[in-house]
């Protein structure tokens, strides 16, 4: 029996402050054991490519940022949604950005990759609240 | 005083079925301005899209078209030139009509002095001239306008990722900093940001407020609520709050969403401001009745609720009640101004120490939504 929520989490996220602040949190309030970063959508998703071939180890949590140049948080989906097909894995995945945009919000609802869209800074106990009610669809 | 750019003659049209007036006219004005003449309405469509005049003649009587219907189409096409009207005085029934709805700006009647036309010409044009500028200035106002408001919606907007991470590491300094002294000056640069924050948050609300046109949308009631503690401002997060929820539902509920959960997403952070200083958390009361005609809405809160001098002031911009309350007296006006965009209502209960209720109504937009 672990201690901790997840045992794995990958966070892309372009800002290195806010990358270091989610390490911090997942850390303290033992949401995720481990956790490994990356700054753009794309190496993520090569790494997710050799996770399917049994290459890199399985996460169970992906919280991914929604403003970066280059792949966006929702462009990254659109691959992502054909990795899951693939592999058959469903971590959970969390938006988490600093928009206050509604058009954000509705394509974030909709979006059945998207556990839920949440705010930056993160709120680590609403965070762990989501994961909770959630684990049952796993 | 003159408006005119000397160097450019007025441009002057002449529409009359007899082409000896119009040479007349021709030869009389051509040496002052840029005279065009036509004997029948095509000719003078032609020459009004081709040479832009600012002022035009006509004649009244006419086999064809008359000067007073000719002007009235010339006036859903090209509305900028002022149009006068010559003619004899037998029709003056026509004309009063014909000036009273606007189709001509003056008349002149037969015969003509040469003054007379130089006269009418030139105050023509100084209405022209003085329109033009108007219309100019209007456009030049609105684009200033949108653009600033843009401009402010932009930064603010680019503020906020910045903020969060700030906001992000005062959190991590909370459980890394152990120095007592670093803590307490940590605590304060939380308690700043949190106002810069919630200032850049209202701006924003404001902007896009004044801005989206409605679009009316069938209401999730769970969705709304949910959407509404998620953009909570960070400081006034859910773990200070209470929330008890009742619906009461007898049709479908359409409305303008984001406004509605602007609304309540500002008075449900007032109620956690406003919370008793005792209180752990503030205790909120929300009560949902759908109707098929209007939506009441009642947010109710056990907080410390408002001085009776101050319940008429509170939806003005900036007004704030204490001063020491973090706030930028934005937030209630805002409410004010998204309830005035969709024809709502709010009314406000409280004395001070009872807490505040505030009562919403907003017309259900049942058949109103969009395809």
């Amino acid at each position: 029996m672990s201690e901790y929520q997840v045992e794995y989490c990958l966070l892309i996220d372009d800002n290195m402050v806010d990358r270091f602040v989610h390490r911090r949190l997942l850390e303290h309030h033992k949401i995720a054991r481990d956790i490994l970063e990356f700054d753009n959508g794309k190496e993520a998703l090569d790494y997710l490519a050799q996770v399917t071939t049994g290459d890199k180890r399985v996460p169970d949590l992906i919280l991914l940022d929604l403003m970066m140049p280059e792949m966006d948080g929702f462009e990254f989906l659109k691959h992502y949604e054909l990795w899951v097909q693939r592999s058959k894995m469903r971590p959970f995945l969390f938006m988490v950005s600093s928009t206050e945009d509604d058009h954000d919000l509705k394509r974030s609802r909709d979006n059945r990759h998207i556990i839920k869209l949440l705010r930056k800074p993160l709120i680590p106990k609403l965070l762990k609240e989501v994961i909770d009610q959630n684990s049952d669809l796993k | 005083m003159t408006p005119r750019n000397s160097t450019k003659p007025i441009r002057v049209l002449y529409l009359d079925d007899e082409d000896n007036n119009l040479r007349s006219f021709k030869a009389a004005f051509r040496r002052d301005y840029e005279v065009y003449t036509a004997n029948n309405t095509e000719d003078a469509f032609s020459i009004l899209k081709s040479h832009r005049p600012q002022v035009i003649f006509s004649d009244q009587r006419m086999p064809v078209t008359s000067g007073v219907e000719f002007f009235n189409a010339v006036r859903q096409v090209f509305p900028e030139p002022v149009r006068i009207l010559i003619t004899g005085f037998t029709d003056v029934n026509d004309i009063i009509d014909a000036i009273n709805k606007g189709h001509v700006y003056r008349y002149i009647t037969k015969p003509w002095s040469e003054a007379e036309i130089k006269v009418a010409i030139e105050n023509a044009y100084d209405l022209y001239h003085t329109r033009r500028q108007l219309k100019d200035k209007i456009e030049d106002l609105e684009k200033t306008n949108n653009e600033l408001n843009r401009f402010v919606y932009s930064v603010s907007h680019d503020l906020r990722a910045p903020i969060a991470s700030v906001l992000g590491l005062v959190k991590v300094a909370g459980i890394d900093v152990t120095d007592p002294a670093a803590s307490e000056l940590f605590e304060k640069v939380d308690r700043s940001v949190h106002k810069l924050d919630l200032l850049v948050n209202n701006i924003i609300d404001y902007y896009k407020n004044s801005k989206a046109t409605e679009e009316f949308v069938e209401v999730n009631l769970e969705n709304l609520v949910e959407d509404v503690l998620n953009q909570l401002h960070s400081g006034e997060n859910r773990e200070n709050l209470s929330l008890q929820k009742s619906i009461s539902q007898n049709a479908r509920f359409f409305g303008d969403y984001f406004r509605i959960r602007i609304v309540l997403s500002h008075l449900i952070a007032n109620a956690i401001k406003f919370k008793k200083p005792e209180q752990q958390t503030a205790q909120v009361d929300l009560k949902f009745g759908i109707e098929e005609e209007k939506v009441h809405i009642i947010v109710k809160d056990h907080g410390v609720g408002i001085l009776q001098d101050h319940v008429e002031q509170i939806f003005k911009m900036f007004f704030r009640g204490k001063d020491q309350m973090a706030g930028s007296g934005l937030g209630l006006y805002i409410v004010k101004e998204a309830l005035a965009k969709m024809n709502g209502s709010i009314d406000v209960h409280s004395s001070p120490g009872e807490g505040a209720e505030f009562h919403i109504i907003i017309p259900n937009m049942i058949g109103h939504e969009d395809e």
